[in-house]
């Protein structure tokens, strides 16, 4: 059995977990990180949103705080506003503040302002709006000028169709009286991967980390773009490392046009580099990380006083037991997808949705938990099944009182909103993460 | 051709109906597979083969497992393609113990009868490995050469035992010599190795699906451990390491040989915080002076060391350590592992070969691991490419700057 005495412990290494941590490190506080594995963050396009859409009245919020008298109107508990103590203009000044003190490492990756959202085109053909994109997704802000742009495949990669995306994108450009910005199909191909039985994307990142296949696909790309004349030539999201970001000028260079990539479904690369700059965050500020499942808890007079968890074996053998000792805990485990959430079905498909490492009390709002339209605008109500918080991040019952006295939460495990209709999942990540940690320095 | 996927598909009906409590534990936790690709972007091995030949942790274990008897025979070959480096289980958000599938399938494999075995003749190779004790197919007699050239001395009762392993005793000599010059210094006479003695401790066999054999190798081993009289064991070797401090009894069965199992890395950390053990101020040109540090996935996922060979390097006068991009429990594999260097050597090769090239774009003049399995790989990837950097141990560093006194 491994012991770990520290003064807080994070539960989660995904953007809300690292937020709180970095935040506390930063301020000379001895913490822990502890995770199961990956969650949503790795899986994210990696831009850092605050706020696209208002669901409820189907607006867009341009600049992002501007939504904010909507959401005041109807959504009450979302995250920000209590995050704001129910007052927009302190929820807009906690939200600076948190995007301000977020790890360099992380503010060199990207480009943008709270202030404004920009419209990205997706590989889907689709336009987003976000506040801050991933440097080398730049070249794919819409920004109102006219240009012609090369949506460009990759030969076997699923992830980008440019086809169908391009048609997507001029439609959408049109509606937008955007018509004079042209989008065109075209393919390129990776040529030692052209006998590949499945094509994906670390696949392709790893070919081009070698020197001759970049050549060749440089060669490529030189003569897509002597051929088209395109202002910009964008490919999906796949050059994942620190090397072939850098490369990507190279390529401009050659090609005497803008390279960029386009937010592209998961395993992205622009996903992966913001995981991989988390971890940095993680290593450079000396906050250690331990795996571990199962977590689960042991509390005395409402007060948590461990955290009991198994180290992953190989068979599934007899359980190697970690247990972690700390003053404060933060919960940023993540919603379905990163399992802080489950969700259980019964024989009569009755569903039961419970939080796995304290069993908090849950917000389940009424009606279907979700409908048959993936892409419905309104959002879906699973994704805003999570637990209840006060503004002080600690999670609180149905009635508001505060279920263990050191514990916080952080990021997409809170509910009453959703991120992927909202658009907002990094920007509360962010806010909670920052507002969990001041929370905490202020009871030291 | 219809025929003998029919005579195939009943003998892996068979024997997965032997480990069905197993099996029905594996489908459970892949359900938990959300298809998500992942577990591809860390996973070296698909990286290294281009995608063809090997489909990667989530074909390879998750969607094979939910249709076993419709996949297995047509690649059970490629189930000898994983490191077991367990990088995939550690990212995969759906909770999918992927390297468990792995491992069941090569146990379901294993017992294959002829001509359905694998092209790969996995089972001739666990015979031998029980017959001379360790996986290089090398006499006993020769595993004790590396103690001649350094004038060591095998067998003989001591407090301290020096496990060092296959791997440093019959293809890493200098590894060997300078885990056991830097034990003799600290101990004298109170340490010892087995040398020709020394047998196998069974995860070799346990990685290429072979538990019976695994007990085998590690009773015979620990009778012949507990002959010296040592009751600390300290090894260069995470995954004898972890073979006698967890898998002996969680896996195989057996007892261990000691409570007090260390890494080199543990004990010298252990000496250094008790103020017992020095390095010298200058150890002049005998070390390079940038080095970069591997986390060998054995001792790093496997067991949790991370630090103590970090704060061991970064107390060595003189000497700057570098890191990768991804590191600790991040950290990628070299691609030597789960018994493939022994197999596929050309695809670890190549895996380590991104590794070595990064090491070289952060100026490293050394690449320094705590495992034999990833210093092998690295160093005949140095010399199968012809790379400008230096292959060491940690074992090696602190041998050289080990000072007598203070």
């Amino acid at each position: 059995m491994i012991k770990v005495e520290t003064e807080v412990l994070v539960i989660g290494r995904g953007m809300a977990g690292v937020m709180a941590a970095s935040t506390l490190a930063k301020n000379g506080v001895d913490v822990t990180i502890v995770a199961k594995s990956y969650g949503t963050t790795a899986l994210s396009s990696g831009c850092l949103d605050i706020l696209g859409y208002i669901p409820e009245v189907q607006g867009v919020a341009q600049p992002p705080f501007s939504g904010f008298k909507y959401l005041v109107v109807s959504n009450r508990n979302h995250p920000y506003l209590i995050a704001g103590e129910g007052d927009p203009k302190k929820a807009e000044d906690i939200i600076r503040e948190a995007f301000d003190s977020l790890p360099e490492q992380i503010k060199n990756l990207h480009v943008g302002s709270v202030e404004n959202n920009s419209w990205v085109l997706t590989s889907f053909g689709t336009l987003r709006p976000t506040a801050f994109v991933q440097k080398p997704l730049e070249p794919a802000i819409i920004t109102g000028e006219k240009e012609s742009i090369l949506l460009t495949g990759i030969k076997g990669l699923f992830e980008l169709n440019p086809v169908f995306a391009s048609s997507i994108a001029m439609k959408d450009l049109k509606s937008r009286s955007l018509g004079y910005v042209k989008v065109k199909p075209a393919y390129v191909s990776i040529r030692s991967l052209e006998g590949a039985q499945y094509l994906a994307i670390p696949l392709v990142s790893t070919v081009l980390e070698e020197d001759e296949e970049f050549d060749e696909f440089k060669k490529e790309l030189v003569k897509l773009a002597k051929r088209e004349n395109p202002d910009t030539i964008l490919l999906p999201s796949i050059f994942s490392t620190p090397n072939l970001v850098e490369k990507m000028k190279e390529l401009e260079d050659a090609c005497k046009c803008r390279i960029g990539e386009v937010p592209t479904p998961p395993e992205s690369a622009s996903g992966l580099r913001l995981q991989r700059a988390l971890n940095n965050v993680c290593s450079t500020l000396g906050i250690k990380v331990f795996h571990a499942t199962d977590l689960k808890p042991e509390v005395e007079n409402g007060i948590v006083k461990r955290i009991v968890g198994t180290r992953r074996t190989l068979l599934f053998t007899e359980a190697r037991k970690i247990v972690f000792e700390a003053e404060k805990y933060v919960l940023a485990t993540g919603d379905l997808i990163g399992e802080g959430i489950t969700c259980d079905v019964d024989e009569e498909l009755n569903v039961a949705f419970r939080e796995t490492v304290f069993d908090l009390p849950l917000y389940i709002p009424e009606g279907p938990i979700a409908t048959t339209d993936p892409f419905n605008p309104a959002g879906q109500n699973f994704s805003k099944i999570g637990i209840n918080v006060n503004s002080e991040m600690q999670p609180v019952d149905s009635a508001g009182r505060v279920v263990y006295e050191n514990l916080f939460a952080a990021g997409s495990i809170i509910g009453h909103y959703d991120y992927n209709a909202e658009k907002c999942g990094m920007g509360v990540a962010i806010t909670t993460g920052y507002k969990a940690a001041k929370s905490i320095l202020s009871r030291r | 051709m219809e025929e003998k996927l029919a005579n195939i598909n009943m003998s892996i009906a068979r024997n997965a109906e032997k480990h069905y409590e197993l099996y029905r534990k594996m489908q459970e936790n892949i359900d938990g597979c959300i298809k998500c690709n992942l577990c591809l972007s860390v996973c070296p091995v698909f990286k290294a083969t281009g995608g063809s030949g090997y489909a990667g942790p989530r074909h390879l274990s998750a969607e094979l497992l939910r249709h076993l008897l419709e996949f297995a025979p047509l690649v059970y070959d490629s189930s000898y393609l994983c490191t077991v480096c367990r990088h995939c289980e550690f990212v995969c958000p759906g909770n999918v113990n992927t390297p468990v599938a792995v491992l069941f399938l090569r146990r379901l494999l294993d017992s294959l009868k002829p001509p359905y075995k694998p092209a790969k003749d996995v089972s001739k190779g666990l015979e031998t490995l029980v017959k001379l004790g360790n996986p290089y197919n090398t006499p006993p007699e020769l595993k004790g050469e590396w103690l001649e050239e350094i004038d060591g001395k095998e067998g003989g009762k001591a407090k301290v035992l020096g496990w060092v392993g296959c791997t440093s005793s019959i293809r890493l000599p200098e590894l060997a010599q300078g885990f056991y010059e830097s034990m003799k210094k600290i101990l004298g006479e109170d340490f010892t190795v087995l040398g020709s003695r020394e047998w196998c401790c069974g995860k070799p066999a346990f990685l290429l699906g072979g538990i019976e054999a695994a007990r085998i190798l590690a009773e015979e081993s620990n009778k012949r451990i507990a002959e010296t009289g040592a009751n600390i064991i300290v090894t260069p070797c995470p995954a004898c390491y972890s073979a006698f401090k967890y898998e002996q009894r969680e896996i195989y069965g057996v007892n261990p040989p000691s409570e007090n199992i260390l890494h080199f890395t543990e004990y010298i950390h252990d000496l250094m915080d008790k103020g017992r053990i020095y390095f010298k101020e200058n150890s002049g040109n005998e070390l390079p002076r940038k080095i970069i540090y591997h986390d060998p996935c054995e001792l790093g996922r496997g067991v949790g060391i991370y630090d103590e060979p970090r704060d061991i390097l970064s107390a060595i006068p003189g000497i700057e350590v570098l890191e990768f991009d991804d590191v600790r429990q991040d950290s990628v594999c070299c691609g030597g592992g789960g018994g493939m260097w022994g197999i596929y050597p050309e695809i670890s090769m190549s895996v380590a070969r991104l590794k070595v090239k990064e090491a070289l774009r952060k100026g490293a003049e050394a690449v320094v691991s705590a495992c034999p399995a990833c210093m092998l790989n690295f160093k005949y990837t140095v010399l199968t490419y012809d790379l400008p950097v230096k292959v060491l141990d940690i074992s090696q560093i602190v041998a050289k700057a080990l000072s007598e006194k203070k």
